[in-house]
């Protein structure tokens, strides 16, 4: 029926004026640019625009039951599980991508040895906290390896517990993560209360840095398309934008 | 996301509507840092912080409060629909179901069940 498979709350993955079905978050990053700005479009209309329903036979519960009569009222009758969703999905790739780049603060020899200490660390964080690890034994396969990492537990509440011991260790370690450009904001983010200014300096300026770059293919977009963007976006992404050089010049 | 978690087991059934700007704007966040981490990972030729599906469920849910927040003075705390207890009950009811005989299952599970739910009530009065 649809063989990317598509968002069954607002239609997303099924554009209206696309023809030819378009995956939902294509794998090849150059077409990732639209991402947000369709997914939201989508979400937008999915309020107002029916969309196709996501079954072929319809369930007793939204047959029988009272339910959302506005368009698509039926399909938002199926609920997201916020608990799930993240720790089962985004949660397991964050955070083994998380300790794939924080395990290089530590002082140990090779990576089976750094992940080793975060292992004993974190076993030592839920015997503090009087949480059960679930996880008994943490090595580096518990991450999914140096190069394709993802958490490979299937417990949601083990991502809840490593999300709670990463902010712990992130506080231990600010020193040397605030150089860092990448771990800051991926600490930024656990360290909410920091949201406003990481947001406006690094957060939004990088995403429109990488927005641009991914519409023109090119790192070096034209001088007007770039001055009418940052006149919108104002100052604070103009400073952005001269951070972002510093940081990509070196590897241009 | 931390934050988020916390606020959304901590609060009741409806969130005013300052809590969930809040929570849509940490969740949003998230997103953001996601993509951000995704495209820096990409032009180093890392395979960290692949785009999957589940993503854009973390964005529907972020969104739908922002959406709620913007009509509402209350919203429907997200977690109302997460089914992480039911997921334990379940499991509980399984355990005991996997420690009784074969033969009498059904009778002997409801008998235990029972028994459990008698020391948790004496438990707690």
């Amino acid at each position: 029926m649809h063989p990317f498979g598509y968002m069954f709350l607002s239609g997303y993955g099924i554009f209206p004026n696309q023809p030819a079905r378009v995956p939902i978050y294509p794998s090849a990053f150059s077409d990732a640019s639209y991402i947000r700005t369709e997914a939201e479009k989508c979400m937008d209309e999915a309020y107002v625009v029916p969309q196709p329903v996501p079954w072929q036979r319809e369930s007793p519960l939204t047959r029988e039951l009272y339910h959302d009569t506005s368009p698509n009222g039926k399909n938002r009758f199926h609920c997201l599980d916020p608990w799930h969703t993240f720790h089962l999905g985004v949660g397991k790739y964050w955070v083994g991508c998380g300790a794939m780049m924080l395990q290089r603060l530590l002082p140990m020899r090779n990576i089976e040895e750094r992940i080793s200490e975060i292992g004993s660390q974190y076993r030592r964080f839920c015997r503090e906290q009087k949480i059960d690890p679930v996880i008994r034994r943490i090595d580096i396969h518990t991450f999914g390896g140096p190069t394709d990492p993802c958490g490979s537990w299937n417990k949601a509440s083990v991502t809840s517990n490593w999300m709670m011991f990463f902010e712990h260790f992130c506080d231990q370690w600010v020193d040397s993560i605030q150089p860092d450009e990448r771990l800051q904001n991926w600490v930024s983010f656990l360290q909410v209360c920091m949201l406003l200014y990481v947001y406006i300096i690094y957060g939004f300026s990088y995403y429109v840095l990488w927005f641009l770059i991914n519409v023109s293919q090119n790192l070096y977009c034209e001088f007007g398309v770039c001055v009418a963007v940052l006149n919108f976006q104002g100052l604070y992404h103009l400073q952005g934008w001269v951070l972002n050089l510093r940081l990509w010049l070196p590897s241009v | 996301m931390n934050k988020f978690m916390r606020t959304i087991f901590s609060q009741d059934y409806f969130l005013c509507r300052e809590v969930a700007e809040e929570l849509a704007a940490d969740l949003y966040f998230f997103f953001r840092s996601y993509l951000f981490q995704a495209s820096r990972a990409y032009h180093l030729n890392l395979r960290y912080f692949p785009l999957i599906p589940k993503l854009h469920g973390v964005h529907e849910i972020g969104h739908g409060l922002k959406k709620q927040a913007s009509v509402s003075q209350f919203c429907i705390n997200p977690a109302v629909v997460s089914c992480a207890m039911d997921e334990d009950f379940i499991g509980r009811l399984a355990y005991v179901s996997r420690c009784v005989s074969p033969r009498i299952q059904a009778r002997r599970t409801l008998e235990r069940y029972l028994v459990h739910i008698q020391m948790v009530w004496a438990r707690g009065g």
